[in-house]
């Protein structure tokens, strides 16, 4: 499987606003993950901030909007910057989410859900294939949080990520969250749907927090992990044997760089027990 | 179905109010617009329409963040009427196509707040601050001259 190697430990996914902290303290996390569509400018500032940034930390490009799940392709030009951006920093690896973002000439600006379905996976498999051919870094793909599901899937998400890697042979990045969220927004029980995920094709993992508004939870990355989610996430260190990392996500509510370290250090914990356990298991 | 065309369909239903309505109150002309068959309709208006005033709310306040990049000012000015004025906006307005979605927003947000009368003089120098920065910033990074 793709993007399968050596451990990477704990980071965090980095803000503007952190910056200069990290680039002062880049002993207080392992890794960090960028929004690659925040360097697209490709002006002198994002420039040296790549460069800052690269000096110091190993990078994991996240992209936004590439909208790998859209029937209609993807854009040449976005991928094309994806790549400058993967190459400045000298990526392991990168990652997108199982969603589209473009339909019909119209730019949602979110991820938005796909139907469940065989066609969809012919669509995402075309697309990975194509920005294979131009950007040779593994990719891994992401779950999005979302509220509903497409009505009448061939498929639940498990089995649908689960053709996907098989297809497709990437590895995947599971948002602990966005599973929690999910699940609770459609009465299910976090720990059954992890069941069933296909974890053996887990990469990496995403931490955060959100909050519950007109009864619904909403994974707003505006709160600090919460425990049912680290619960979650001790259950995936145990079960998947290509875990190499693990971010703490925050876009909304930013605490100090030191508070995000703290959280990535507690997930760095969780994952260093585990893999000390399974190597004296293994000896 | 077409994947295609649903997708199609979704994504003015989740970018726009008259698509949102239309689906609500005339199905029958929205499929025919959206080249919808009998199942791809039916699949839609499974869809709970809570569901979708869901997505829409995360997408606005997807908007905001990302939008709120380019507004440091106009953040700290207007405190916690940030959210409500911009949320305001958003939900009035769709997300704009392109490159540098947020980049986009923020000016447009800025267009229409550096009027807004409710506003306090400092805050809508703020605003108008930001705005003159967002287009510096679209200038320095879209313009490059050739050669």
């Amino acid at each position: 499987m793709e993007a399968e190697g050596a451990f990477l430990g704990a980071g965090i996914s980095l803000r503007r606003r952190h910056l200069a902290d990290a680039i002062v303290h880049p002993e207080a996390v392992d890794f960090v993950e960028i929004v690659a569509d925040h360097y697209f400018a490709g002006d002198a500032r994002t420039r040296n901030e790549l460069g800052a940034i690269r000096e110091r930390f190993t990078v994991v490009p996240h992209g936004l909007d590439l909208s790998l799940g859209s029937a209609e392709g993807i854009s040449d030009r976005y991928v094309r910057r994806l790549k400058s951006v993967i190459e400045a920093v000298d990526a392991p690896y990168w990652s997108e989410h199982v969603a589209f973002t473009h339909a019909g000439g119209r730019h949602i600006g979110h991820l938005a859900p796909l139907p469940m379905t065989f066609e969809a996976l012919d669509v995402l498999a075309a697309n990975i294939e194509r920005v294979r051919k131009k950007i040779d870094r593994p990719l891994i793909l992401e779950n999005i949080a979302c509220s509903f599901d497409i009505p009448y899937g061939d498929m639940d998400e498990p089995a649908f990520l689960a053709n996907l890697v098989e297809r497709t042979n990437c590895g995947l990045l599971l948002d602990v969250a966005n599973l929690y969220y999910n699940a609770l927004n459609r009465g299910l029980d976090p720990h059954a749907v992890l069941a069933a995920f296909p974890l053996d094709a887990v990469v990496q993992c995403h931490l955060a927090g959100g909050h519950r508004a007109k009864g619904e939870w909403i994974d707003s990355h505006a709160f600090p992990v919460p425990e049912a989610v680290w619960q979650l996430f001790e259950e995936v260190v145990r079960r998947a044997p290509r875990l190499r990392a693990a971010l703490v996500e925050r876009d909304e509510n930013l605490p100090p760089y030191a508070e995000l370290a703290a959280e990535a250090a507690r997930a760095r914990a969780i994952m260093t027990s585990a893999r000390t356990i399974a190597m004296k298991r293994a000896s | 179905m077409s994947l295609r065309e649903m997708q199609s369909a979704l994504a003015a239903v989740f970018t726009e109010s008259d698509a949102r309505e239309r689906l609500a109150t005339n199905a029958n002309t929205f499929a025919r617009k959206y080249g919808l068959d009998a199942r791809d309709l039916q699949q839609l208006n499974a869809l709970s329409s809570a569901a979708i005033a869901t997505y829409v709310e995360t997408l606005v306040r997807k908007r905001r963040g990302e939008a709120a990049r380019y507004l440091p000012r106009t953040q700290r000015e207007l405190g916690r009427g940030f959210v409500q004025a911009f949320d305001t906006w958003a939900r009035s307005t769709t997300t704009p196509p392109g490159r540098h979605a947020a980049l986009k927003d923020a000016v447009a947000f800025c267009r229409h707040a550096r009027h807004d009368g409710t506003l306090l003089p400092k805050q809508r120098e703020a605003v108008r601050s930001d705005l003159r920065e967002a287009i510096a910033f679209v200038r320095r990074t879209w313009f490059v001259p050739r050669g």
